[in-house]
């Protein structure tokens, strides 16, 4: 058998074997199916030359060229078809005229009898020559015009292509340049190109590329599949090669040697190399892939350095843009974009993004019930553009360039996504990328889910704050100042009003008002009550601006200094004055020698403030509880003292009010925690705030000594600077 | 003769202040939302306009930048209880001619009608 039939058989089973199975693959109508003509249609070439190459009769070769002939003709035909439809450049009278040429050259090789010329060549068989012009003519229209249009059409459909459908058809381009290599050789011996036909088994091979890339690594990157390619065909021959070579040539010298045995040296060589090949492959294989991945073996393993970083990341902010940051950067990519869970509006929020230039809007969001989120959450696992339903791709919006979705979820809970945009250099995203990625998700999930633990905890830190600074002086008097001033306001233009008014009325009747002395008096009264009441709105509103300056320097004032507690203490008591609605505070002072004391001045009489006012509440706590004649026999006290010591300043307060019970006294300190009958405010923080401001601003201490029903005695302790 | 609109959310007060307006001759209108200030400001067509800042539904200061928009030559004087100075910068800012802290001082303000409004009709 001639090589030429060789291929030919070859070539007719590959091609009839892949049309057969897009015939049974694929659906009717789509682009595919003529592809499958076109597959058979070269099969029908093939089968032709199988037959006109293993016969010697003049008119057996003859029928058999006339049959390999149709499909010549057909296949561009088919081809042409099937390439319109794929890269929806559908012109219909291209395609017709393409078939009505095919029908025109049909008709041509059967009845017209000049058309084809045979020749016998190479002394082994038959073979079809172009000399007549219809038959050149043939080959010029079709397979010089139509079928490098059909390429050009492709290559320019390839180029808009993204992801793995350009992968894909990367294959498939490379599949038919090397499959119509085949017939454009066969066709320079046909006019004359005095070369053996041996391109005919490149139409054969187009079949195994498809199916091996396409059904076996449809995501792997072209160029694994030319590494792997070359490592088997490198180490497999050479090793597999070597003990036949050997057996070849060494049998004249073995066989003295060994006699009848003489197979056993070069068998035993096989089963060696056999053990050693694949060794040989998998290292040659990973040399290669190293040297031609080397670009994505760098940033995979940038992402995966950067993946356990994450974890010490506790803003959530931040860890969003730095896992957009390190995305983008290391994988060289158009765009990158994470969207975070926002449970509290149920959507998912774009937090970070990075591109090159274009905006998008920053407030961009999925909702729970956006179907990408559906379908994420069903997915949980990396997916490509390509992959997703076509009515997601189109709810994409902005992101409609995304190449890559990266879910990032434990468990059933979908805590975010990232968008990754096409690579730099438009290189698919590959198998080993999408590994990757999924590990970086893994951590990343863990990382937010870390940070939004971190979140919720210091939310609820700051809930307790703002529960704090309501209880505090400032937090009281911001609030209820608006609605004082709104009060004084009413007051204030009602008493102007009111002069006025008189005063008016005095000028127009002034006759009545000289003749009446009565009416002068009662008219002179009501402007003085007028007046009273402008003067009393001012020295409210006075009190009102005092407080709220108080609170404002507060806010602000954390700085360190030496002030006087006396000062401190008389504050408190003006404001414990107003909140109780009393005229004094039953204090007793014992300031010793100096009252100079070293703190935050405002946060000390946030202190002495709260003190004080637990002081009065639990002595009124107290006398509530009294019996009438106890009341009569008690007399409320509360006692401040101060002491100085070596290093330390002590400020003892201490009251005769209920005091705390045994079961109490480990909760005093606690946030919330209140055991007044909501007596007056009753917000249960006071001395949570008296402790943290004492121990954690001031490096200082709180304690208390105290008996149920006697009395309690707080120590704040505070160090001198 | 000056047109004067009242936007105060306290019904009293800018009952008051109509009443106290009308004495010197100037013809007042109210309103008591910050919505029904816009509408109000729309159909009269004010000289000038006593804005309050704290507002139920629009914010005062909303209030102010619609009103320069539309009509950049009227005046506008604040009637706030808030004093900070952030408050103040940002009326000014908007074009607001003056800024009076509330409680009313109406022989204050009687003043400064005055001068700038009662004077300048005469």
């Amino acid at each position: 058998m001639n090589f030429f039939t060789f291929s030919s058989i070859f070539s007719t089973f590959s091609t009839f074997a892949i049309a057969l199975l897009l015939f049974v693959k694929v659906k009717n109508k789509s682009p595919s199916y003529n592809f499958a003509y076109t597959s058979l249609a070269s099969g029908i070439w093939t089968l032709g030359a199988w037959g006109f190459s293993t016969t010697t009769s003049y008119d057996t070769a003859l029928i058999w060229i006339k049959v390999a002939h149709i499909g010549t003709i057909l296949t561009p035909a088919f081809f042409f078809h099937f390439v319109s439809g794929l890269t929806k450049k559908y012109n219909k009278f291209l395609i017709l005229l393409n078939y009505c040429l095919a029908a025109l050259f049909v008709f041509y090789t059967f009845f017209y009898k000049d058309f084809i010329h045979i020749k016998y060549v190479f002394g082994q068989f038959y073979f079809p020559i172009y000399v007549n012009p219809a038959s050149v003519l043939f080959y010029i229209s079709v397979y010089g015009i139509f079928l490098p249009y059909a390429f050009f059409l492709l290559i320019t459909f390839f180029r808009t292509t993204r992801g793995i459908l350009r992968n894909q058809l990367k294959y498939f381009i490379i599949g038919l340049i090397v499959a119509w290599s085949g017939p454009e050789g066969l066709f320079l011996f046909a006019l004359g190109v005095p070369i053996y036909p041996c391109s005919n088994i490149l139409i054969g091979v187009y079949p195994l590329i498809f199916a091996y890339a396409i059904l076996k690594y449809h995501l792997m990157d072209i160029r694994i599949f030319i590494s792997r390619a070359a490592a088997f065909l490198i180490s497999y021959p050479f090793f597999l090669g070597v003990p036949f070579i050997f057996a070849y040539r060494m049998e004249p010298v073995l066989f003295p040697l060994l006699g009848m045995n003489w197979w056993l040296v070069p068998t035993s060589l096989i089963v060696f190399f056999a053990t050693l090949a694949p060794l040989a492959y998998g290292q040659i294989r990973s040399k290669m892939e190293n040297a031609f991945l080397a670009e994505q073996k760098r940033y995979q393993k940038l992402l995966l350095q950067a993946a356990s970083g994450m974890a010490t990341e506790h803003d959530l902010n931040r860890l969003a843009k730095l896992i957009v940051y390190i995305v983008k950067k290391a994988v060289r990519i158009d765009f990158a974009a994470i969207f975070l869970d926002d449970k509290s509006n149920e959507i998912y929020r774009l937090k970070a993004y990075r591109d090159r230039g274009s905006k998008i809007s920053k407030d961009m969001v999925f909702l729970y019930e956006h179907p990408l989120v559906q379908y994420l959450k069903k997915q949980k696992e990396p997916v490509l553009y390509e992959e997703l339903p076509p009515e997601l791709r189109e709810s994409l919006g902005e992101f409609s360039k995304t190449s890559l979705i990266v879910p990032s979820g434990i468990e059933d809970n979908l805590l975010g996504f990232v968008f990754f945009g096409e690579k730099l250099n438009r290189q698919p995203y590959t198998n080993d990328d999408i590994d990757v990625f999924k590990i970086l998700s893994h951590q990343a999930a863990l990382a937010i889910e870390n940070c939004l633990f971190m979140e919720e905890s210091r939310q609820a830190q700051e809930k307790i704050f703002a529960a704090e600074k309501l209880a505090s002086i400032g937090g009281i008097a911001d609030g209820v100042a608006h609605q004082i001033k709104n009060r004084l306001n009413q007051f204030s233009v009602a008493s102007g009003e009111l002069r006025y008014e008189i005063k008016d009325f005095a000028q127009k009747h002034s006759e009545l008002i000289l003749k009446n002395p009565d009416l002068k008096k009662t008219f002179d009264y009501l402007a003085e009550i007028a007046t009273s009441f402008l003067n009393n709105v001012k020295r409210t509103d006075g009190i009102v601006k005092g407080i709220l300056n108080f609170a404002r320097v507060e806010e602000k004032e954390t700085f360190f200094s030496k002030f006087s507690l006396k000062e401190v203490i008389d504050v408190s008591t003006e404001l414990l004055q107003i909140k109780h609605e009393i005229s004094q505070v039953p204090l007793k002072l014992n300031l010793g020698s100096s009252d100079i004391i070293y703190g935050v001045k405002a946060q000390m009489t946030e202190v002495v403030y709260n003190m004080l006012d637990n002081a009065y509440e639990a002595i009124q706590d107290k006398v509530m509880r009294l019996e009438p004649e106890e009341k009569l026999k008690f007399s409320p006290e509360i006692k401040l003292r101060l002491l100085h010591e070596q290093s330390i300043d002590v400020i003892e307060i201490s009251d005769n009010g209920i005091g705390v019970s045994k079961e109490n006294e480990r909760k005093i300190f606690a946030p919330f925690f209140t055991t007044k009958s909501s007596y007056k405010s009753g917000t249960g923080i006071g001395m949570y705030v008296v402790k943290r401001m004492v121990e954690e601003n001031h490096k200082g201490k709180v304690w208390f000594e105290s008996t149920h029903m006697k009395g309690i005695k707080f120590f704040v302790e505070l160090p001198r600077k | 003769m000056s047109k004067v609109l009242v936007i105060d959310d306290e019904v009293e007060v800018v009952d008051f202040l109509f009443n106290f307006l009308r004495r010197f001759k100037i013809q007042v209108e109210k309103a008591v939302s910050g919505k029904g200030a816009l509408e109000a400001f729309m159909k009269v067509k004010p000289d000038w306009v006593f804005l309050d800042i704290k507002m139920p539904d629009i914010d005062g200061f909303e209030v102010l930048k619609a009103i320069k928009s539309m009509s950049p030559e009227v005046n506008v004087i604040m009637i706030t209880g808030k004093e900070d100075k952030e408050s103040q910068d940002k009326a000014r800012k908007l074009g607001a001619f003056d800024y009076i802290i509330k409680p009313l001082d109406l022989e204050q303000l009687h003043k400064k009608i005055q001068v700038n409004i009662l004077d300048k009709n005469n």
